[in-house]
């Protein structure tokens, strides 16, 4: 596994294009599997990974060695799906939908624990937007709803019911593949 | 945290996607586009910032140079009696020194200098002191600041009575109005005074002193108020958008037409150059002169659903398919530059400091460089073009334009801005295009010129 060293960043900074081509390709792989959890198509996430690469190249300077790169990095790439999704739309959508908040089911739980990643995150990526924003935010990032809720510009109990009808959606899918 | 969430969480974490081959070149691409973008975008804060820097640099350069003119034309003079001095002559030595002392003039022991002492014969000294007496005069410069302060409006000039043409004995009928308009139109005005003190020589009194109102002005006195050549540098700021017709009745060129027509927005967009200026009369202008233009035209481009092994990975020949509406589409601005050639009119109205200037004509465009999608009507698909030649571009363009200025004189300069409004008469694209487009500018134009 390679590691992000100071030096490397250093490189970077100076727009040393060997550098910046081994930091791509380190972190590259994790932050195309973010985007690809959020836009759900191979085709967007691509394009959002570059969208991403260009504002890390271009923030390099801001970066204060605090705090891990990669954690900065992932932060980026969170922000620029999360803006992706409010500019086409996804977030207003949400709003239409049904905010009833339904009673969080955990019967099925262990259901997911032997699951592949790439399996996973396949399922995610078939979510419908909604699900898979507040999914991604709330289970993967660790959000809380109200946070969610501020900086999706959303309602609180739209949170909440978008995230529990998605982790319905999504123990329903693994008990399918199961019983398939 | 509930199991549900950490296995998810941990799960999610240990994903990992590949990137498409050339992936990292595309990043490089669009950073140095970027950094190119944003050198473009700094050097038109730039060239104005020169320009009214340059101008107000040569504007304190003038007016220091003016106010030591000023200082020079200080003149003190002193009466030496070189025999039988009598009490006319006493009294008015006597009569000179409190009007100097009164004209608030600064401390003669900083500027009596017997390096720049010149004798002179006063000619009316004759009268005064009874034919036989012969007073020089020590005429004596003064090199002290004057009015350096030029935050108090309220200051004193003292100028020679000789430099405005008003002689000792003939002048009596020069009215204050008369020597105010001989102030305001020799080159000697001060720029900042609301009054001044003459120092004449008539009316039998050997020295007196008389003060003169000015209004408060801020700028120099042009030198001259019709130049016949002048030689700038323009800017042309606004936004951009297009007129598209399309050219055949066929499914695929009136759904290129409409997509292109309804993802149509204003784009900034700029031009800038050199311009050259032939003014044969005092209203009349023309304009000519060579500057670059730059616009950019919005376009949606769709992923065609090919396979990404079937699309080249070179990022100015993309595969693409015509129209907007779906899923995958994005926002793409064709960009095209051209080196322009100005030929315009302009009527001119001109006060002291200020002008107005109305006029229009034409620009001709030549192709030089572009990146835009260009569709072919065959195969249905959009390719990325980075050369003129490839982008089934007119090679020739005429635009109508229209300005009108309001122009601001600094000595030979001249600083101008007002609207300005730009049309193609015909297609940016040869004529057998898919579709016609004739883009439109609603903008300011932003310049300074020299006026030889």
């Amino acid at each position: 596994m390679q590691i992000i060293t100071q030096e490397l960043l250093k490189k970077c900074k100076k727009n040393e294009r060997a550098a910046m081509a081994e930091l791509f390709s380190i972190l590259a792989p994790k932050l195309k599997g973010i985007c690809y959890r959020y836009c759900g198509n191979t085709f967007d996430a691509e394009d959002l990974l570059q969208e991403s690469f260009i504002i890390i190249f271009t923030k390099l300077g801001t970066y204060r060695d605090e705090g891990s790169f990669e954690g900065w990095a992932k932060r980026i790439t969170v922000n620029t799906s999360l803006n992706w999704l409010k500019k086409n739309k996804v977030i207003l959508q949400m709003q239409e939908l049904n905010n009833r908040v339904e009673p969080e089911d955990d019967s099925e739980e262990e259901n997911i624990a032997d699951v592949y990643a790439e399996e996973l995150v396949n399922h995610i990526a078939g979510l419908p937007d909604g699900y898979r924003t507040i999914l991604n935010l709330f289970a993967i990032e660790g959000f809380s709803h109200k946070e969610i809720a501020e900086q999706l510009g959303i309602n609180e109990s739209t949170s909440r019911s978008q995230y529990s009808r998605a982790k319905k959606a999504l123990q329903h899918l693994f008990m399918k593949e199961k019983r398939s | 945290m509930k199991s549900f969430e950490k296995n998810i969480k941990t799960q999610a974490n240990a994903f990992q996607m590949d990137p498409t081959p050339g992936s990292f070149d595309k990043v490089i691409a669009a950073l140095e586009k970027k950094k190119k973008r944003r050198f473009i975008f700094w050097l038109w804060f730039l060239i104005p910032g020169f320009a009214i820097g340059g101008t107000i640099g040569i504007y304190q350069i003038f007016s220091s140079s003016d106010k030591t003119t000023l200082a020079h034309q200080k003149t003190e003079y002193v009466t030496e009696s070189t025999k039988n001095s009598d009490e006319q002559t006493t009294s008015q030595s006597s009569s000179t020194e409190n009007i100097i002392s009164s004209s608030s003039a600064p401390d003669n022991s900083n500027i009596h200098s017997s390096e720049k002492n010149t004798e002179v014969t006063n000619e009316s000294q004759t009268d005064v002191t009874n034919k036989n007496e012969s007073n020089t005069f020590e005429k004596k410069k003064n090199n002290s600041t004057v009015n350096t302060n030029t935050k108090n409006i309220h200051q004193t000039h003292i100028i020679d009575a000789n430099q405005l043409n008003i002689k000792n004995n003939d002048d009596k009928s020069v009215t204050d109005i008369g020597i105010k308009k001989r102030i305001n139109e020799s080159a000697i005005r001060p720029f900042f005074p609301t009054s001044v003190k003459i120092q004449e020589n008539r009316n039998g009194s050997l020295l007196s002193t008389k003060d003169i109102p000015l209004e408060p002005s801020i700028l120099p006195i042009p030198t001259t108020l019709h130049s016949k050549f002048s030689l700038g540098v323009y800017s042309d700021l606004g936004v951009s958008k297009s007129i598209f017709t399309s050219k055949q009745n066929d499914s695929t060129s009136q759904g290129y037409y409409s997509a292109r027509k309804e993802t149509d927005q204003f784009i900034f967009s700029y031009s800038a150059g050199l311009q050259f200026r032939y003014s044969p009369v005092k209203f009349l202008t023309v304009e000519t002169g060579i500057g670059f233009t730059h616009y950019e035209s919005n376009q949606i481009i769709v992923n065609g659903g090919a396979s990404s092994s079937s699309m080249t990975t070179d990022l100015l020949d993309t595969v693409i398919t015509l129209f907007a509406s779906a899923p995958t589409s994005k926002e793409y601005r064709n960009t095209y530059d051209y080196i322009s050639i100005p030929l315009k009119v302009y009527y001119q109205k001109r006060w002291k400091w200020t002008s107005i200037e109305a006029g229009g004509g034409v620009i001709f465009d030549i192709p030089v460089h572009t990146e835009a999608y260009v569709a072919d009507e065959n195969s249905g698909y959009s390719y990325l073009r980075n050369t003129v030649k490839d982008s089934r571009l007119n090679m020739f363009g005429i635009q109508v334009s229209a300005n009108v200025n309001m122009v601001f004189h600094v000595k030979k300069f001249s600083l101008f801005v007002g609207p300005t409004f730009k049309y193609r008469l015909n297609s940016m694209f040869d004529e057998n295009y898919i579709i016609q487009q004739r883009p439109y500018f609603i903008g300011g134009q932003l310049g300074v010129r020299y006026n030889f």
